[in-house]
C-alpha cells in the first residue's frame, strides 16, 4: 500500500538509503558508528521485558568453561563448588526462586498535596549478584542482593547437552504474557529454571490538588528529551514486549512484538493457511520491530544501522514469509507498519529462518535474542510449537 | 484522463450556467449584498469573538463587520481562492461529511471580484439578518442549553513555570444531576477562555469505580479511554466541534457514574502566565426512544517509533470488525510531525474503499468527520488507519520539534500520536429490534 504522496526530501533519501545499501553490499560492512543505546560497562546483557517489567541478567564476556580452576571444578560437579557469573535486575513484580515480588504499595500523597518522597517508595527493580552453585542435590543459582541480608536460593533444571557452547550465555524466553525461561549454557551444560511477573496491587491514586503538575520545557532541553523519550518507551513496552541483547560496547539490539497474540485467535491459523511466497499476515498486531545500534550479518546478508535515518540506530519490520517447504524473515523499513500492511516495496532484505516445532503449545506470539558471546547471536520467533530462528554475528 | 477532462469541462460549464446568483458583473459586487451572506454561512462560525467554548473557536480575528473584514479583503480572497479557508482537509470523499465545509467556485468568484472591484461596502439596506449563534441565547452553549453540567469542582491552577501538562480530572456525577440510567445524545466540552488548552478527551466511567475516583487526578501518561471500567465519550482539540447524535443514537451513561476531564495544557512558561481552568462539560439527555447505542474508541498504535528526519514514516493500525457497523464519526489525532491520515475499508469479498483521506493533515485543526448518513460497514470487514509524518529539519523549524530523536507516542504536543478515532454503532440483532425509551 504506498502512503499518499512522495515528497522530494522522502525519494531523496530513500535513494540515499538505497545508494548506501549498495554501497555496503559491494564492499565489507562499514556503517556509521550509532551511538550505543545500552550501558557500556564491558558486560553482556540479556534482557526480557513483559508487560513493562524488567529482567536482565548480565555477565561477564569470555567466561570459558576451560578457564580458570574455580570454573572447571564447577563444572565438573563438585558439591558445594560455586562461582560468581553476574548480576540478575529483576523488577519488584518478579518471583524466582526464593525471590518473591514487593506486595507494597506506595502511601498516596498527604493531604497537602506533597508527592511522597521518592526513598519511601518500594524500589521499582532490585539487584543481585549471581552464583552458580553445584549442591548435593543438584544445581541452583545463589542470588544475594545488593542489600545485606537477602539471599536467595534459585533451583536449576540441568541437562547435559550434545552442543558445545565455550562461553557462558545467559538468555531469557517469554513462555506466557506474564512468564518466563532463564537458559544459562556453558560448555555441554545447560541449566534452565522459570519465572513470573505477578500483579501487584495498583498504585494508590493522588488526591487532586491544584496547583501540581511537573513543570516541563522545550524539545531541545536533554533532560526533557530523556524524560520525553522514557514516557514514549513506556507506551511502547505497553503495547509491546521485548526482548533485548547489550553488547559490551553499549551496542542494543532488540525485537520487539506484539502482546497478546495468542494461538486462539485468528491469526494463528494463518501459520498453516499462508500461500507459498506469501507472508503472514497479522490482524491483531503491528509487525515485529527489530533496533540494532549496529550492523549486523545474518548468513550472508548484512542488516546495516541507519536504513531509516542515516547515522542512526536500525529499524526493520519482519515479516515471517513460507517459501516452499521452509521460511523466511522479510526485513523491511516499514517497522511501525501494521501487520496487515506488508508492503514489498519497503523490502530490505530476506534472510533464511530455520523452522522448528518446540516448546508450548500455547505460546503467544513472541521472540528471543540469544547472544552466545559479544560477537554472535540467534533471533528467535516463537508462536505457539512453532519456532523460526537466524544466528548472526556482529559487524564491526 | 478524458473522462476526467470531460468531467471537469462539464462541471466548468454547469458553474458558468448555474452561477449567476453571485455577481456577474464585479462592479455590483458589495460587501452588503453579495459578501456578507457567503461569510455569515461559511465564516462567522469561527470568525467572531471568542466564547468560552473552544470548540471551532479559534478564529483570530473577527469578520462581523465591513469595518472587521475589509482589512483582510485580500487575504480573504487568496485563501478562498486557495482553498485554504474554509478549512477542510480531506480530499476523499467528497459530499457524504455533515460538517464538511467549502465555498463553491461561483461563492469564491465573487469573492474575488469584490476585491477587484475595491472591496466596496454596498448599501447597509442590503444588509441581511444577522446570523444568530447558538452560545448567544444559550449562556455559552453551541448545542442549546444542556439537561445537565459536570463541572469540574474546584478550579485547577495551571502554575507560571508550566509549559505542557497532560492531567485528568475526575469527577462523580452526583445523584442530582443524573438520578437515573440516562441516554444521553449530546455532549459539549467548556475549557474555559484561557486559550491554552490544546484538547480535553472525557470517557465515562462505571459506577463501580467511580467513587473511588471521584476527586482524585493523575497526571498523565496515557490514562485514558482503554480501561475496562471506561467508555471514551468524546474529545475535543482546536479546530473541534461538540457533538450531537442523530434521532436515535445514543451513549448510555449509569447512574453513579464518572467522568473525566482529560485535558492537555500547552503554554509559555513564565511570570504571570498561570492561569485557573475549570472545565465543564454540559449533556443533552436523549428523551425518545433510542434504537443504537453509540461506542466511542480508537485504532491506535502506540509502539511506533518515528525515526529522525524521515519524511515520510507511515505508522499503521487495523482492526476486524466482528459486528455489522454503522459508522458515525471519525477522528484522526496526532500531533505536529503530522501530515497525511487515512482510513480504508477492505470488504470481506477483497474490495477496498477510502473512507477518509486527509493529504494535508493539520494539528491545529482537529476535525471529526461526521458522516450525513451513517456508513455500513459488513461484518468481516477490515478497517485500516494510517498516518504518515514528517520528521526533518525542515519542518521542525517551521513546527518547533526536535528531529534528531526517534519520537514515539507521548503526551506532549512535540510527541507523537496516532490514533484514528471512530463513533460507531455495532448491529446486533437483538439490540437493533429493541428500542428503549428514556422516561
Amino acid at each position: 500500500m504506498a502512503p499518499p504522496s512522495f515528497s522530494l526530501g522522502f525519494m531523496t533519501q530513500r535513494i540515499a538509503v538505497i545508494l548506501g545499501a549498495l554501497a555496503l553490499s559491494a564492499t565489507p560492512l562499514a556503517t556509521q558508528p550509532v551511538p550505543p543505546s545500552g550501558e557500556t560497562d564491558g558486560l553482556l546483557h540479556a534482557e526480557l521485558t513483559l508487560n513493562r517489567q524488567l529482567v536482565r541478567v548480565s555477565l561477564q564476556p569470555g567466561l570459558s568453561a576451560d578457564d580458570g580452576v574455580a570454573h572447571r571444578e564447577v563444572l565438573a560437579g563438585a558439591a558445594g563448588a560455586g562461582l560468581e557469573i553476574g548480576t540478575l535486575e529483576g523488577h519488584r513484580a518478579l518471583r524466582l526462586g526464593t525471590i518473591a515480588p514487593i506486595m507494597e504499595t506506595p502511601s498516596p500523597a498527604s493531604d497537602d498535596g506533597e508527592e511522597i518522597e521518592e526513598e519511601d517508595a518500594p524500589p521499582v527493580t532490585s539487584t543481585y549478584a549471581l552464583f552458580l552453585v553445584r549442591t548435593v542435590d543438584g544445581w541452583e543459582l545463589e542470588a544475594t542482593a545488593t542489600d545485606p541480608g537477602q539471599e536467595h536460593r534459585i533451583p536449576l533444571r540441568h541437562l547435559m547437552s550434545v552442543r558445545t557452547v565455550p562461553n557462558l550465555s545467559a538468555s531469557l524466553h517469554a513462555t506466557a504474557a506474564e512468564a518466563g525461561r532463564l537458559d544459562l549454557r556453558w560448555g555441554r551444560h545447560r541449566w534452565s529454571t522459570d519465572f513470573r511477573l505477578e500483579e501487584l496491587p495498583p498504585s494508590p491514586r493522588q488526591p487532586r490538588v491544584s496547583g501540581r503538575g511537573s513543570p516541563r520545557s522545550g524539545d531541545r532541553d536533554p533532560e526533557e528529551v530523556k524524560r520525553a523519550t522514557e514516557i514514549s518507551r513506556g507506551f511502547l513496552l505497553g503495547e509491546r514486549d521485548e526482548s533485548a541483547v547489550v553488547l559490551p560496547d553499549g551496542a542494543r539490539v532488540s525485537l520487539a512484538y506484539w502482546k497478546g497474540v495468542d494461538v486462539e485467535d485468528e491469526d494463528y491459523p494463518r501459520l498453516t493457511t499462508t500461500a507459498d511466497g506469501d507472508v503472514v499476515e497479522l490482524v491483531r498486531a503491528s509487525v515485529l520491530r527489530f533496533k540494532t545500534d549496529i550492523s549486523l550479518r545474518f548468513g550472508g546478508t548484512d542488516i546495516p544501522t541507519g536504513n531509516v535515518a542515516p547515522g542512526y540506530a536500525g529499524a526493520y519490520g519482519i515479516w515471517l514469509k513460507r517459501v516452499g517447504d521452509g521460511w523466511r524473515f522479510v526485513l523491511t523499513d516499514e517497522p511501525d507498519s501494521w501487520g496487515t500492511q506488508y508492503d514489498p516495496e519497503f523490502d530490505a532484505a530476506e534472510i533464511d529462518a530455520a523452522y522448528a516445532r518446540n516448546g508450548n503449545a500455547f505460546r503467544p506470539l513472541g521472540a528471543t535474542l540469544v547472544l552466545t558471546d559479544a560477537d554472535h547471536g540467534r533471533m528467535v520467533v516463537h508462536w505457539g510449537v512453532h519456532e523460526w530462528d537466524a544466528e548472526f554475528t556482529v559487524v564491526r | 484522463m478524458t473522462r476526467t477532462l470531460v468531467a471537469v469541462l462539464a462541471f466548468g460549464v454547469i458553474g458558468a450556467v448555474a452561477a449567476p446568483s453571485y455577481a456577474e458583473n464585479e462592479a455590483d459586487v458589495t460587501y452588503y449584498k453579495d459578501v456578507l451572506p457567503i461569510m455569515q454561512e461559511n465564516c462567522q462560525s469561527c470568525h467572531r469573538p471568542s466564547g468560552q467554548n473552544i470548540s471551532g473557536l479559534i478564529a483570530p480575528m473577527a469578520f462581523m463587520s465591513y469595518e472587521e473584514t475589509r482589512p483582510w479583503a485580500r487575504s480573504i480572497a487568496h485563501k478562498v481562492q486557495t482553498r485554504e479557508m474554509p478549512p477542510w482537509f480531506a480530499d476523499a470523499p467528497r459530499g457524504v461529511f455533515s460538517n464538511e465545509r467549502g465555498l463553491t467556485d461561483a461563492e469564491i468568484e465573487t469573492i474575488q471580484n469584490w476585491v477587484t472591484a475595491g472591496a466596496p461596502a454596498g448599501s447597509q439596506a442590503d444588509t441581511p439578518t444577522a446570523k444568530v449563534f447558538a452560545e448567544q441565547v444559550n449562556d455559552g452553549w453551541t448545542l442549546g442549553t444542556p439537561d445537565f453540567v459536570v463541572r469540574l469542582s474546584d478550579p485547577y491552577v495551571v502554575k507560571d513555570d508550566i509549559n505542557d501538562i497532560n492531567i485528568v480530572f475526575y469527577e462523580q456525577i452526583g445523584e442530582d444531576l443524573m438520578p437515573e440510567d440516562t441516554w444521553v445524545k449530546g455532549w459539549e466540552f467548556r475549557v474555559g477562555d484561557n486559550g491554552w488548552t490544546h484538547h480535553m478527551c472525557s470517557s465515562v466511567f462505571s459506577p463501580s469505580v467511580a467513587a473511588e475516583l471521584d476527586g482524585t487526578a493523575v497526571e498523565s501518561e496515557g490514562e485514558g479511554a482503554d480501561s475496562p471500567d471506561s467508555r471514551l465519550l468524546s474529545c475535543v482539540a482546536e479546530g473541534g466541534e461538540p457533538d450531537m447524535l442523530p434521532e436515535g443514537f445514543a451513549v448510555r451513561v449509569e447512574k453513579g457514574s464518572a467522568v473525566s476531564f482529560n485535558l492537555h495544557y500547552n503554554k509559555e512558561p513564565g511570570a504571570g502566565t498561570a492561569f485557573d481552568s475549570q472545565p465543564e462539560i454540559g449533556f443533552w439527555v436523549e428523551k425518545n426512544p433510542v434504537k443504537h447505542e453509540v461506542i466511542n474508541d480508537s485504532l491506535y498504535n502506540r509502539g511506533f517509533e518515528i525515526p529522525p528526519h524521515h519524511a515520510n514514516y507511515r505508522v499503521g493500525s487495523s482492526r476486524m470488525l466482528e459486528k455489522d457497523t454503522l459508522v458515525l464519526t471519525y477522528w484522526p489525532h496526532a500531533h505536529l510531525r503530522a501530515t497525511a491520515a487515512r482510513y480504508t475499508a477492505i470488504y470481506p469479498d477483497g474490495n477496498e474503499e477510502v473512507l477518509l483521506n486527509v493529504p494535508n493533515y493539520d494539528q491545529g485543526w482537529q476535525v471529526t468527520y461526521k458522516y450525513k448518513e451513517p456508513k455500513f460497514l459488513p461484518r468481516g470487514t477490515r478497517l485500516d488507519v494510517d498516518f504518515w509524518y514528517d520528521n526533518t529539519p525542515e519542518r521542525a523549524a517551521r513546527m518547533g520539534f526536535n528531529a534528531d530523536r526517534f519520537v514515539g507516542y507521548g503526551p506532549r504536543t512535540e510527541d507523537e500520536m496516532s490514533l484514528g478515532f471512530i463513533g460507531y454503532v455495532e448491529i446486533d440483532d437483538t439490540k437493533a429490534m429493541k428500542t428503549t425509551d428514556n422516561d
